[in-house]
């Protein structure tokens, strides 16, 4: 240890209190940066992690697309991964006591969306295959039809259809009559029907709670399988995550110009990495950490700065007599 | 022989009405081992020459010479090389770090120079200085006379060719002066070192061999009085 640095312990230990205040400080205000920086980064973590639970992770769904544009999605440099959730049909619910929910919906998943979408289990395991399904708890609690696990269903399978011959899907509420007088109860006039295809047989292996991506108006309750297959066009749903969050705006308007699909943003995810337009929460929060820090910081140079100004007005004569004793230069 | 000679030797502060010329034109040569005093009344010019010698302070016009050396002809850094190695200054207020002991302040010069401590002449200068058992005191633990003594132990350490004092007795009794005035008396003839001091005191002056007096920046009187 040369005799400047022996200098400036000396002076450091000759001050305890200062020098112990300004570590203080130093540790203090870097602690409370990091706090803060580590608080939002939480909170945007925490809500990207609780609405990837609660919603999917996925910023983009197109809906009502085709096995075509699924690997034209695929293939865009802007995704990151995409999987899907494709139709393969409706088959009635018989003994079903909601009258706007007349169906099952039988949709059979990819391994992506296994992985991206919450889906609950309550009971049983996920289908391995084709054959299997899982059944959501609401066809009991809102439907009224129970289902046994390991139990053999057959289903007529088949499309909704209008009277125009026009594919209804999970997006189209159930086509009935408009009631003039809608607050009475009336028998329901159902001006579409289900265009049996096949008849296909499933094996119950599991239930599910009822899932966010289901529609409340849905007409069909949502069926789980393996294996997603184009059935007819249309009957895909494609779910998008993006390697930069920021494109989901111009990319979902590019869609939209494409004009033949359905598209929606899930703004309740996209909020946390501060891309949606409908929510300045990221703002919010990156606002409040940053006047946080700004007030840290001032506190901190204010503290550092006198202590560092009392230091040098004590080391003032010192360093002027090393310079008179021929201190050499750069030191 | 010559060791130290100042040649026209002006300094001038400030600038149009601020103007003051604190030394003009002065020129003097002193020899190895000569014991020089300075006198003169307050704001003459002594403290001025003294810094001016030290290396401490350039002058506006003139040069200074140490062994036929131009002593200004570098940069700082030579300068301050000079300040080591070839002068030692001693003040009235001592001018020692204060955080440093008595060893610390005493070889300050050696250790900036990042050389190794002689310390044989180390514990000669402790003992010719009185300091022995007080190595490791602190200014604050120190009197006056004891912090000047430090600070005439620093001046010697680097056995430099020269000695600059300026009113080194100022801030002590009659006690402590006669003491110090010895003590530099002493390692002057002991080591042949140049030794130039300032002083209002006469009895202080009258023990160099040789006595300036300045006035107005001008060497207004300079006599051997003694050989």
């Amino acid at each position: 240890m040369n005799i400047f640095h022996r200098f400036s312990l000396k002076c450091l230990i000759g001050n305890k209190t200062r020098t112990f205040v300004t570590i203080v400080g130093i540790i203090l205000s870097t602690a409370m940066i990091t706090a803060v920086t580590t608080i939002v980064t939480s909170i945007q973590a925490y809500g990207i992690a609780y609405e990837s639970k609660r919603s999917g992770d996925w910023f983009l769904n197109v809906k009502q697309t085709d096995a075509k544009q699924y690997f034209s999605l695929r293939e865009d440099e802007r995704v990151k991964e995409a999987f899907c959730l494709s139709c393969i049909g409706y088959a009635d619910l018989e003994g079903c006591i909601n009258d706007y929910k007349p169906y099952l919906c039988i949709q059979a998943m990819d391994t992506g969306f296994t992985e991206h979408m919450p889906i609950e289990l309550t009971d049983g395991r996920m289908p391995e295959n084709g054959n299997e399904i899982l059944i959501p708890n609401h066809v009991f609690e809102d439907g009224g039809v129970s289902f046994e696990l390991g139990e053999t269903v057959i289903f007529d399978v088949g499309y909704r259809e209008t009277e125009d011959g026009e594919l209804l899907w999970q997006e189209q509420k159930l086509f009935v009559e408009e009631n003039a007088n809608a607050k009475e109860e009336t028998e329901i006039v159902s001006l579409e029907h289900l265009n049996v295809r096949e008849e296909k047989t499933y094996t119950v292996v599991g239930f599910y709670n009822r899932p966010h991506f289901e529609n409340y108006y849905s007409p069909g309750y949502t069926v789980l399988t393996m294996e997603s297959q184009e059935v007819i066009p249309g009957s895909y749903n494609v779910y998008l995550t993006l390697k930069r969050p920021s494109d989901a705006i111009s990319m979902m308007r590019e869609i939209s110009g494409q004009g033949a699909f359905q598209i929606a943003s899930n703004n309740a995810l996209l909020r946390f990495y501060g891309v949606s337009a409908r929510s300045d929460f990221m703002m919010v929060l990156y606002g409040m950490g940053g006047i946080l820090i700004v007030i840290i910081v001032l506190g901190s140079v204010a503290l550092i700065y006198n202590a560092f100004a009392i230091s040098i007005s004590e080391r003032t004569n010192s360093l002027a007599y090393f310079r008179l004793l021929g201190r050499p230069a750069g030191r | 022989m010559s060791i130290l000679k100042a040649c026209h030797i002006s300094k001038v502060y400030g600038k149009g009405e601020n103007e003051v010329k604190a030394l003009d034109d002065i020129s003097f040569s002193a020899e190895k081992g000569e014991f020089i005093a300075i006198t003169g009344p307050s704001g003459s010019g002594k403290s001025t020459l003294l810094h001016i010698l030290g290396g401490v302070d350039r002058p506006t016009s003139g040069n200074i010479y140490l062994n036929e050396s131009d002593v200004y002809a570098g940069n700082e850094e030579k300068l301050a090389i000079f300040r080591r190695r070839e002068v030692g200054l001693i003040y009235q207020f001592y001018n020692l770090i204060p955080v440093f002991d008595v060893v610390e302040n005493m070889t300050l010069p050696v250790l900036m120079d990042r050389r190794n401590v002689n310390n044989e002449r180390l514990e000669e200068l402790l003992t010719l200085l009185e300091l022995k058992g007080r190595e490791h005191h602190l200014p604050n633990q120190l009197s006056g006379g004891q912090q000047q003594r430090v600070s005439i132990g620093r001046a010697l350490m680097n056995a430099p060719a020269v000695v600059l004092a300026d009113e080194p007795t100022g801030n002590l009794d009659s006690k402590n002066s006669g003491k110090i005035m010895e003590l530099l008396r002493v390692s002057n003839e002991k080591y042949h070192q140049t030794l130039i001091v300032i002083t209002h005191d006469e009895k202080v002056a009258l023990q160099a061999k040789r006595i300036m007096r300045i006035e107005d920046g001008k060497i207004v009187r300079d006599e051997v009085i003694r050989s």
